[in-house]
């Protein structure tokens, strides 16, 4: 196969344009005139030998042969020639484009970042797009983003590219190729070009219908930065802060990690690291009352990303478990109050507040709290699907991974309930009304719980009294499951740092209407919903997020990147899919090269050259002038 | 502070003054019998000692130097310069080939510095000069003297361009109507298709000395051309069409250079002088600087 083609070969009847230049040359051949004193010299000149040799004659007609090769040059340019590169010329080609944090990453001092890298790229497959060839750009970081749809216009394409910005979120193809399959369905292609750093999960849950072209970057440089950061109750009123740093894997990287609290610096600690080496800190904090507390990673040296070295966390302040049991139910009080870090109250009033309530009463179940448990009370939604009768229940199977059931047996346990489902009714009419079953009995549920945004519910359909549960060793088990489990939905036993990506869930008034101020001082629009839940608010950039109502702050939310493989920056080598893999690839996508700007331009030159040589007047003789005095 | 008035057109009066110093200085001494200020090679009658000799029976006494007889009781002849009037012809190429970038107006300058020179010297000046072919020679009779300047300087100024006579043709003419031994100073671009080795015979036969001086454009000494082009002869208005002229520039000066030199070859044989001079060039760096190092002038 010839090394080059031609996009618009129909522009070769141009050539015909050369009978009428050759013919005009020669009719309408028409020199400059310029009177000489005398033409003795110059037919001397001529009559030499030395001007009718080869190439004199040659030179004599040099103007012909020059505008010939110009106008060769412009049909040439116009039939659009391209150099084959040997790779396929699709039709259309979506470019996937990574805009995740590590994209961000410079590979020197004063370097380019590797999303200046694939814009590069990206610009000199589009500057090279033949006639017929489509491009559209798709930007990712976990969720994908359309930036263009099929386009020949460069202009659109250049453009758009300049839009795509990094977003301070972790890497995830995923989302991207399924939105790239879900185009191919309306305009089909066999390609698709991905442009990434590889900062992403090496398995990936998808089947690929297309062939992928994994571009992978140059690795950026050395980067050090803050890839977890939680906090855990160590005593009654104590946090324990732990902050996670993860150096690059191919160099040694040092810095300093400093704890603020508020505008006070509680601590500072000095981290070296060897390439590829992660280290934990630890740092003590009071929990007395409800702490912001900030990490910021100050690198020793050259530092590839910046969006990394933050990090923040909102303590709560930490106080005992307020848990209400009913006066019937004084096993369960018992069993409490064994419990470290527990409030028992068996009385309640309109004014008190509870965390955990445990009733036997139906009455019980509208009180507000953060989790219930419900001895013998079967809830108002399952009325009629479930039936409780004389006779006995045993247990079959339970779900041992239900925080409250761990560890927890239920073998054995004799019941003198039968509980069963009412006729033609089973689990799935059960979580149809929002219930799960989390003890199977041989004839129906024994235990099911109900989960809603703000609380959590588990119902015993059986009485505790008609059983021999509260002489069980899972009994207290249970108990001390349900108590922490309340802590945890508390927030005071474990709280994690929030990432960047999607804010979490927050509980205001319902249906209001709220401003979110963003780090970069921008601002949209949420509104919660009839539960008061605010959800969904996208949070690209690391920093404050501030939830206003009416000009007045309502919540203050700080989010940061907090990801391994985007602060380690280690490029995959294999993206692994259900059935295939893909290779990275680490050069330029090759891709046919357009001939007809340099053509252009070398036409450019020649025109010049030849106005030079040939259309400058020739000076001197025709000016008549006096002498110098 | 009374400022006086331009003398001519031709130069400021500065130069004017700076040329009436200067004499022009033939190689050979064609001179008249008449006497003049000229200085002939024999001895003669000036006041200006040349030499001692012997005597011999039929000197005039009146030379015997007397000092030196009473002192060595022999006689010795004092021989003085002989001061002898020349004729100086001035030849003007007014031709249409001269009427490119100041070449008449700079003959016309040097026409005027050279008469100047010579009426000074009370040498007999007559000034000549040709247009087209066949026309009879424009010319001012033979004159010396301060006096006859102004009329010399008026018949230059009024010298007009135009014509095709080439400069032997002007040379022939002259000589059927000039009688006179001297000097010919022929001011043209010397730029003939025909041999001039006859007409400088013709001079010499003639008892003339040729001091040819060749005025020559810049763009005749480096032609500004490229590509394709059409000469037209301004004179005879036969055009010759050249391509790639740039190419052919080391030609050019290379036939320029071979021109000039036959030319001076040709006078020198002919005891004369020859020089080219460049119509941009200073008027005063032409005379006092180039002339003068080229003996021209003394």
């Amino acid at each position: 196969m010839s090394p080059f083609g031609f996009t618009a070969i129909s522009a070769a009847w141009l050539f015909l344009l050369f009978i009428p230049l050759i013919v005009f040359y020669f009719l309408k051949l028409r020199r400059p005139r310029v009177e000489i004193p005398s033409l003795i010299l110059w037919q001397q000149v001529l009559n030499d030998n030395r001007v009718n040799s080869p190439f004199q004659k040659f030179k004599r007609n040099l103007l012909l042969f020059l505008q010939l090769l110009l106008l060769l040059l412009l049909i040439l340019a116009a039939m659009q020639p391209f150099w084959r590169s040997g790779a396929s010329r699709a039709a259309r080609l979506p470019i996937l484009i990574d805009i995740s944090a590590s994209m961000a990453a410079l590979d020197k001092k004063g370097g380019i970042s590797r999303l200046d890298e694939a814009k590069k790229r990206a610009r000199k497959t589009i500057d090279n797009i033949q006639k017929g060839q489509k491009v559209s750009i798709i930007s990712f970081d976990d969720s994908a983003r359309k930036v263009t749809g099929f386009t020949d216009n460069k202009r659109i394409l250049k453009d758009a590219l300049e839009q795509i910005k990094v977003s301070d979120v972790r890497s995830n193809p995923e989302d991207a190729l399924r939105m790239a399959q879900a185009i191919s369905s309306r305009e089909p292609f066999e390609e698709v070009l991905m442009l990434s750093d590889g900062n992403f999960p090496d398995r990936i849950d998808f089947e690929l219908s297309f062939t992928l072209d994994y571009e992978r970057l140059p690795p950026a440089g050395a980067n050090i930065g803050i890839t977890s950061m939680n906090a855990r109750r160590s005593g009654d009123l104590t946090w324990d802060v732990f902050v996670n740093v993860e150096g690059s894997t191919t160099f040694e990287t040092q810095g300093t990690i400093d704890i603020t609290v508020g505008t006070e610096t509680i601590d500072s600690q000095i981290i070296a690291l060897d390439a590829g080496e992660s280290d934990r800190l630890i740092f003590e904090v009071e929990g007395a009352a409800s702490t912001s507390i900030k990490a910021r990673l100050r690198p020793a040296g050259f530092d590839a990303l910046d969006s990394d070295n933050d990090a923040y966390i909102e303590l709560p302040a930490l106080r005992p478990l307020r848990i209400y049991t009913a006066k019937t139910l004084h096993t369960f009080h018992k069993a409490l109050e064994g419990v470290d870090g527990v409030e028992v109250y068996d009385s309640m009033t309109a004014q008190s507040t509870f965390d955990l309530i445990i009733s036997d009463s139906p009455a019980d179940v509208s009180a507000p709290a953060k989790a219930g448990f419900f001895v013998g009370t079967l809830p108002d939604e399952l009325k009629g699907m479930v039936t409780s009768s004389e006779g006995t229940s045993d247990v079959v199977d339970w779900e041992r991974n239900d925080p409250v059931l761990q560890h927890v047996n239920f073998s054995d346990l004799v019941i003198q309930k039968e509980i069963a489902f009412a006729e033609g009714l089973g689990e799935g009419d059960l979580e149809k009304r929002g219930f799960e079953t989390l003890v199977h009995g041989n004839s129906g549920p024994l235990l099911v719980t109900q989960t809603s945004e703000t609380r959590r519910d588990y119902f015993l359909l059986f009485h505790s009294d008609s059983s021999t549960l509260p002489f069980r060793i899972g009994f207290p088990i249970m108990l001390s499951n349900l108590s922490r489990y309340t802590y945890n939905a508390l927030g005071m036993n474990e709280i994690n740092a929030y990432k960047t990506g999607v804010l979490p869930k927050i509980l205001l008034d319902a249906d209001t209407n709220y401003t979110i101020r963003c780090p970069d001082g921008s601002t949209r629009d949420a509104a919660s919903d009839g539960e008061g839940i605010l959800s969904g608010i996208p949070a690209p950039e690391v920093g404050t997020y501030t939830v206003e109502k009416d000009g007045r702050t309502e919540r203050t939310l700080s989010v940061a990147l907090l990801n391994t493989e985007e602060s380690r920056l280690i490029g995959v080598e294999k993206m692994q899919f259900n059935e295939l893999s893909v290779e990275a690839r680490t050069s330029t996508q090759k891709s046919d090269r357009n001939l007809w700007p340099t053509l252009t331009f070398i036409a450019l030159i020649l025109l010049l050259a030849e106005w030079a040589l040939f259309q400058r007047r020739p000076g001197g003789w025709v000016v008549r002038s006096g002498a110098n005095t | 502070m009374n400022i006086p008035a331009q003398i001519t057109p031709l130069m400021d009066n500065s130069t004017l003054h700076r040329v009436e110093r200067l004499r022009i200085n033939c190689t050979r001494r064609f001179t008249n019998r008449s006497r003049g200020e000229h200085l002939a090679g024999k001895g003669g009658t000036s006041t200006e000692f040349s030499d001692y000799r012997d005597y011999v029976d039929g000197d005039d006494v009146r030379y015997i130097d007397w000092n030196i007889f009473s002192r060595l009781r022999r006689p010795y002849l004092k021989i003085f310069h002989q001061e002898e009037e020349m004729h100086v012809v001035i030849l003007i190429d007014a031709s249409a080939s001269m009427d490119f970038e100041g070449k008449l107006e700079r003959a016309k300058q040097l026409a005027a510095s050279f008469g100047i020179m010579g009426m000074l010297s009370l040498e007999r000046v007559s000034c000549w000069a040709f247009n087209a072919q066949g026309d009879k020679l424009q010319y001012t009779k033979p004159a010396s003297g301060r006096i006859k300047i102004p009329e010399m300087l008026r018949f230059i100024e009024d010298i007009k361009p135009g014509g095709d006579a080439p400069v032997n043709e002007g040379i022939e003419s002259l000589l059927k109507f000039h009688q006179g031994r001297g000097a010919i100073i022929v001011l043209s671009d010397f730029l003939a298709h025909a041999d001039l080795s006859r007409s400088m015979n013709l001079l010499y036969s003639s008892g003339l000395e040729m001091m040819g001086l060749q005025i020559l454009s810049p763009t005749e000494l480096e032609p500004d051309v490229t590509g394709d082009v059409r000469f037209v002869d301004c004179e005879d208005h036969k055009f010759l069409d050249v391509s790639s002229a740039a190419s052919l520039m080391d030609l050019y000066h290379e036939y320029l250079e071979a021109y000039t030199n036959q030319l001076e070859t040709d006078c020198r044989k002919r005891g004369g002088k020859f020089l080219t001079a460049n119509s941009s060039d200073k008027l005063d760096d032409v005379l006092f600087n180039q002339l003068r190092r080229k003996g021209w002038v003394v």
